[in-house]
């Protein structure tokens, strides 16, 4: 029995805690292949001197769908070597070529000096004496200079090629003339509002591209991801080939569900997933199983860390052979813990997703995910973290108190036959598309023949026309040309979609304690809020929107607070409506207002209501995308106005939970609320209560537009989350937790309702997911 | 506790390692919407300004951004795309007004198609013809002209001055007749592509005459015509002068060949830029090393009715969206101005550099011998010096006097270099470099262990502790062993 099987064994005897999910991936062996006839000797030789004998199927099928001048999209497992599958043509070509030149993108400037290195051996072992190069915003302005002149790669991010690279290009003339390989690695962060803007990024690319009279190939890699084309081809705007099938070998792989025991069965809290993953993890160094141990936070990084230490001590085994891993920490440090970690010196390391991104790390034994990572692609991304060898590998999921966590625990097959995620992305949307139309036109003045990547020149030109009454553009001949003063790159950031964070200071020492989006700010540091951190109570005794910042001071109170916040939300347009049951689903445009009104004392222990307190604080507006479900009266009608009421708040407690689910979106990408509706100028009549779906970003990103094609799936899934949970009156996991204990008809009503609306029966949709 | 399924039949067939095949590459691709829906997007994306218009107007401080801001981005908006037309009665605003919100323009998207030049009456010049078509020229020759009290032709006879000033040898070989005046009014201050230098001006001596070529663009159209015109007169060029065109004009103008893809003849050219020569040379005395500072302290020419550079960029656009001839005539005034005073001050660097007498400031004194040192004219340096030691302060003089023995430490000149650093305390005794240099010059060159130990007192405090320290104790260690050897 190996030392995994046997560590299984005795926690399932062991522990309190209850091993939900099992499920066990047989080994597989290599696909190899012989090297393509077409490969340069030198190549071959220098992989061939870095112990690759013979190369896995899928990279030979990389080389040769390249060879033949093809794009790529390049879709395999973590761990499968899918950086050679672009080096080895770019470094033929430049054997081939020596004037040749190829562009690589990360996502990060971690990532892109790792790969510099990586770039740099196998250049060197194929005797070239091309330069790769970081060009980003570390790299020093002698350096920028010599990169743009000597550099036959260059290594960036697209915020770099974005703001640095694009509006300067004719200073890079001599590299876009030759550029023949254009390289997106992690293809699978550029989604949602991000991935719109890097998507509009590579439009501008491929003018100037275009311009220089480049035709370059691109290569696409993404993780494991429900639509890794779709998302490449959105992004690359351009068809690619995909390559997903691996031929690297695969061990013996055991992936867990562990739930932890409960703690406080009033509240349903289980044990800390912090503490349990310290166990696990002390228990399998112990057994000498080199380990892994992600958290979703920095702080619960340290946490684990000191959980894990702490238990190395009294154990009075060696600490150091475990370290901690996250943002935050300097290069130096990380660089030197990815060297003891590949080199087998260290037996556990606690990281953040810091470690997720393709950074080389070696051969581990075992993950162990404190908490669910959010998305399916990501649990599969880490947990292939483990076994790197062909040898048996174990990644254990812990799962948390959380709706997400526990809903997952009791539905094996969501995690284990659910297709990843699909990775969503608008590039059409108009804000996003004009803000890159008028860095387009600063670029190079844009014909009015001239299409933007899959914009067609109709579109292009409407959009255009727009930045011409705005002032920015003057239309002179035939051309668009930027007349505006100023850099328009600088007024897009790609990557900020929400307002910036703030600030927690403590009064008692001045010093910054945590930070808050901005959005979340408003619920949890309005003036007289409990704000809870680390297990510590503190007081907010001022916040400033403003300034981003809010001060707390330490309490020891004997409630916490909870926000009463009045979301009214005004249809702008009715675009589109369809059936859903005998409920109409209406997708449009709508205004969301949203006020913090006041918020309640809550007892600790007993829930007990202890009081309302006033928030004072401005409205926030916004116009958005949305889709809202108006019920039919027979959905609502069987029951009491007021359990109507509590149900419909416990069916958006529930969509919530699995929408974000099926959409592969960050929680603050959509909101749920319901309203009731009441008809401008006409007497209340009835009451007519509607189900509000919508984007949370200004103007919308598609979310909306999804939910709308997938409204019966999402009520479907809410059903299986609702029936399935086993709490009696309603609790976080599924329709929220019960206003009184006594309120019993909520639960049932929330699932008669969901049936109805899903069309199924109760039964069925208790099935589904289990 | 559940057992499920095994996780192994997606695995299975990776043998296949089969490559999906994607769209072929000749076909277009079909990812993106249609035509209508970006189209669609727009237009509803015109409604959304419209109503945050008729919010900012029809509701006071409803809400913060919908603002004069977005009510003026409406306001710009009012003939775009749209098939519909209709109108909105604004009231509870300011005054009751009834905006035309969409023209009813019969298609979705219309744009001129032949360029409307803008009416050009109110400029000085004419329409010049290139082989890349138009461009708008206007010439203005300056036979015996002053500026201000400098004779823009002295510049024919400028000497080494602009070598030692550019650093650049290949000026000392180069003819006054050869140098270009270039100076570029823009569209924008930042060094990226899209920023345009609507008019270019140009300097030169022809026949003995200081001329002015101005290119201007009436439309950002009539681009290549004016780089045609340029190329021109760079090839004609043997070195360029300008103030701040190294760092701005020249690359700028630079990028504008590329993306027009034509040649550069000036990209190689030896390269005057004044910007850098004055902020050597004034440091001392001139915070504001503008052009326009240097034009009136320097060469005592004011402006009048200058249009201020800042104001340009919009003056253009102004002009593009059909308004403000007027604003330009006032732009190539200003263009003109700088170039002529371009080459005015360069004669005026050239004779305060050759000729002490004609320096207005003591304090010049310094950053020309600085620039005359530097560029190995030494003789230069010291009249300059000699002139700054005579005529200036006691600060003037204390640092004439440590260029000079610096300059003879440099030669190799140590008695020199002992005598300028005694004339500097002088000055002022407590100077303790001074004191530090003649404690290293009398302990390493003339062995005087008494006067270096003397000095090296005086000069603690200037090296830190530690290393005043030590070189005390070395010193005394030096003065016990020479003395003791006289015994």
């Amino acid at each position: 029995m190996h030392s995994i099987d046997r560590a299984i064994a005795e926690w399932q005897e062991r522990l309190r805690g209850e091993i939900a999910i099992k499920s066990v991936t047989s080994a597989t062996d290599a696909v190899c292949r012989a090297y393509p006839s077409w490969l340069h000797t030198d190549v071959m030789a220098a992989l061939t001197s870095m112990g690759v004998q013979k190369p896995y199927a899928h990279q030979v099928d990389a080389w040769n769908a390249l060879h033949d001048k093809q794009n790529l999209v390049i879709a395999t497992p973590t761990a499968s070597g899918k950086t050679l599958c672009y080096n080895v043509p770019v470094a033929h070509s430049l054997l081939s070529a020596p004037s040749a030149k190829a562009l690589y993108m990360f996502p990060t400037k971690a990532l892109a000096r790792d790969q510099e290195a990586s770039v740099r051996r196998l250049l060197s072992l194929c005797a070239l004496d091309a330069r790769a190069a970081v060009y980003d915003g570390d790299t020093s302005t002698d350096i920028r200079r010599s990169a743009k002149k000597t550099a036959s790669i260059i290594i960036t991010n697209p915020d770099m090629l974005h703001t640095g690279i694009l509006p300067h290009h004719a200073s890079w003339a001599a590299f876009f003339s030759d550029l023949k390989f254009i390289v997106v690695d992690e293809l699978h962060q550029y989604r949602g509002v991000f991935g719109s803007h890097v998507a509009n990024v590579f439009r501008r690319l491929e003018r100037i591209c275009a311009f220089y009279g480049a035709a370059p190939q691109y290569v696409g890699c993404s993780a494991t991801i429900g639509n890794p084309r779709e998302l490449a081809e959105k992004i690359m705007g351009r068809p690619a080939v995909e390559i997903s099938h691996s031929g690297a070998p695969v061990g013996k792989k055991t992936f867990l569900v562990y739930n932890p025991e409960v703690v406080d069965p009033v509240m349903g809290t289980r044990a800390s997933a912090f503490r349990v993953a310290a166990r696990l993890a002390a228990d399998l160094v112990k057994r000498d199983i080199t380990t892994l141990v992600f958290c979703q936070t920095r702080r619960g990084v340290e946490i684990v860390l000191h959980y894990l230490r702490h238990r190395a001590k009294v154990a009075g085994d060696p600490a150091e052979v475990i370290r901690g891993y996250r943002g935050g920490y300097l290069p130096n440090l990380r660089r030197e813990i990815e060297t003891d970690l590949r080199a087998g010196k260290l037996k556990a390391v606690v990281a953040t997703n810091a470690l997720e991104l393709g950074i080389d790390v070696g051969e581990l034994d075992a993950v162990l995910l404190a908490g669910y990572p959010g998305t399916i692609a990501a649990t599969h991304q880490r947990s292939g973290r483990a076994g790197r060898r062909q040898h048996p590998s174990l990644s254990v999921l812990i799962a948390r108190s959380t709706p997400m966590d526990q809903f997952l625990a009791r539905h094996p097959k969501y995690l284990l036959e659910t297709t990843p995620e699909q990775a969503l992305l608008q590039p059409d949307n108009v804000e996003i598309l004009l803000s890159h139309l008028r860095c387009a036109a600063f670029e190079l003045p844009f014909g009015d023949a001239e299409c933007f990547g899959t914009v067609l020149v109709a579109d292009a030109n409407a959009a255009l026309s727009i930045l011409v009454d705005e002032g920015t553009l003057k239309k002179s001949g035939e051309r668009f040309h930027y007349v505006a003063d100023g850099y328009p790159a600088a007024e897009v950031n790609l990557r900020v979609t929400l307002t910036r964070n703030v600030v927690v200071y403590n009064l008692e020492n001045n010093e910054p304690l945590a930070e808050v989006p901005a959005h979340s700010a408003r619920f949890e540091l309005h003036r007289d809020a409990i704000y809870q951190h680390e297990g510590d109570t503190y007081e907010v005794t001022e916040f400033d929107p403003d300034q981003a910042k809010a001060f707390v001071k330490p309490v020891a109170p004997v409630y916490y607070t909870t926000a009463v916040d009045q979301t009214r939300i005004n249809v702008i347009e009715e675009r589109r409506a369809k059936k859903v049951g005998a409920s109409t689903l209406i997708g449009g445009d709508v205004e969301v207002v949203e006020n913090v009104v006041g918020y309640k004392k809550i007892k600790f222990q007993t829930h007990e209501n202890l009081g309302y307190g006033d928030i004072s604080l401005p409205p926030l507006i916004m116009e958005t995308e949305a889709v809202w479900l108006r019920f039919h009266p027979s959905i609502t009608e069987p029951f009491k106005q007021s359990v109507a009421a509590l149900a419909l708040e416990g069916i958006a407690n529930a969509m919530t939970q699995v929408t974000s689910l099926r959409l592969m979106c960050d929680q603050r990408d959509i909101a749920l609320s319901v309203q009731t509706a009441v008809p401008e100028g006409k007497a209340q009549t009835h009451w007519q209560p509607l189900l509000y779906l919508y984007d949370t970003h200004e103007g919308g990103v598609g979310l909306s537009e999804r939910a709308f094609d997938e409204m019966p799936l999402l009520l479907t899934d809410a059903l299986a989350l609702v029936s399935g949970c086993p709490c009696l009156t309603g609790c976080p996991v599924c329709i929220g937790p019960p206003a009184s204990e006594a309120e019993t008809q909520v639960k049932d009503a929330v699932k008669t309702m969901l049936a109805l609306l899903s069309g199924a029966s109760l039964d069925s949709g208790d099935g589904m997911m289990n | 506790m559940r057992q499920p399924d095994v996780l192994s039949a997606g695995e299975a067939d990776v043998d296949n390692g089969t490559v999906k095949s994607g769209t072929p590459q000749d076909d277009p691709p079909q990812i993106t919407g249609s035509k209508s829906d970006i189209i669609a997007q727009l237009q509803r994306r015109m409604e959304k300004i419209e109503r945050k218009k008729v919010k900012a107007f029809g509701t006071k401080n409803k809400r913060s951004r919908a603002s004069a801001v977005d009510a003026a981005d409406a306001a710009r908006c009012d003939d775009a795309i749209d098939d519909v037309s209709f109108s909105v009665t604004v009231s509870d605003g300011p005054a009751v007004e009834t905006v035309q919100l969409f023209t009813d323009k019969a298609d979705s998207v219309v744009m001129p198609d032949t360029v409307v030049i803008q009416n050009d009456a109110l400029l000085p010049g004419k329409i010049m013809d290139t082989a890349a078509g138009e461009i708008w020229l206007n010439r203005k020759m300056y036979p015996g002209y002053y500026h201000g009290q400098a004779a823009v032709n002295r510049y024919l006879s400028v000497g080494t001055a602009l070598a030692a000033f550019a650093k650049d040898e290949r000026l000392g070989a180069l003819s006054p007749e050869g140098a270009l005046f270039i100076d570029t009014e823009t569209t924008g201050l930042s060094s990226g592509a899209g920023t345009l230098p609507f008019l270019v001006g140009c300097g030169f001596f022809e026949d003995g005459i200081f001329v002015v070529e101005q290119y201007f663009c009436r439309e950002p159209s009539e681009e290549p015509a004016q780089l045609e015109a340029l190329a021109h007169r760079l090839a004609q060029a043997t070195y360029l002068v300008s103030f701040n065109g190294k760092s701005f004009d020249m690359p700028l103008v630079n990028t504008r060949f590329i993306i027009n893809k034509m040649k550069n003849p000036g990209y190689n050219l030896p390269h005057l830029d004044l910007l850098h020569v004055c902020r050597r040379i004034f440091k001392r005395r001139l915070n504001d090393r503008s052009l326009q500072n240097m034009e009136r302290v320097i060469l005592g020419f004011v402006r009048e009715g200058d249009i201020p550079g800042a104001l340009i960029p919009e003056a253009y656009r102004d002009y593009l969206f059909g308004h403000g001839e007027d604003q330009i005539a006032a732009i190539l005034e200003h263009n003109l101005l700088d170039i002529v005073a371009l080459a005015a001050l360069g004669g005026v660097l050239d004779e305060i550099y050759n000729d002490p007498d004609a320096v207005a400031d003591v304090a010049d004194h310094l950053g020309l011998a600085k620039e005359a040192f530097g560029a190995g004219e030494m003789d230069i340096g010291n009249l300059h010096l000699d002139a700054a030691e005579d005529g200036g302060q006691d600060d003037d003089r204390r640092i004439a006097l440590h260029m000079k023995a610096r300059a003879a430490l440099r030669q190799r000149h140590y008695g020199d270099a002992v005598t300028f650093y005694l004339k500097v305390l002088e000055v002022d005794e407590t100077d303790m470099d001074a004191h530090l240099q003649l404690s290293k010059l009398y302990e390493h060159r003339t062995k005087d262990y008494e006067k270096a130990l003397h000095h090296a007192e005086a000069a603690t405090g200037l090296e830190g502790d530690e290393a005043g320290e030590r070189r005390m104790k070395r010193l005394l260690k030096k003065k016990e062993k020479h003395d003791n050897r006289k015994w």
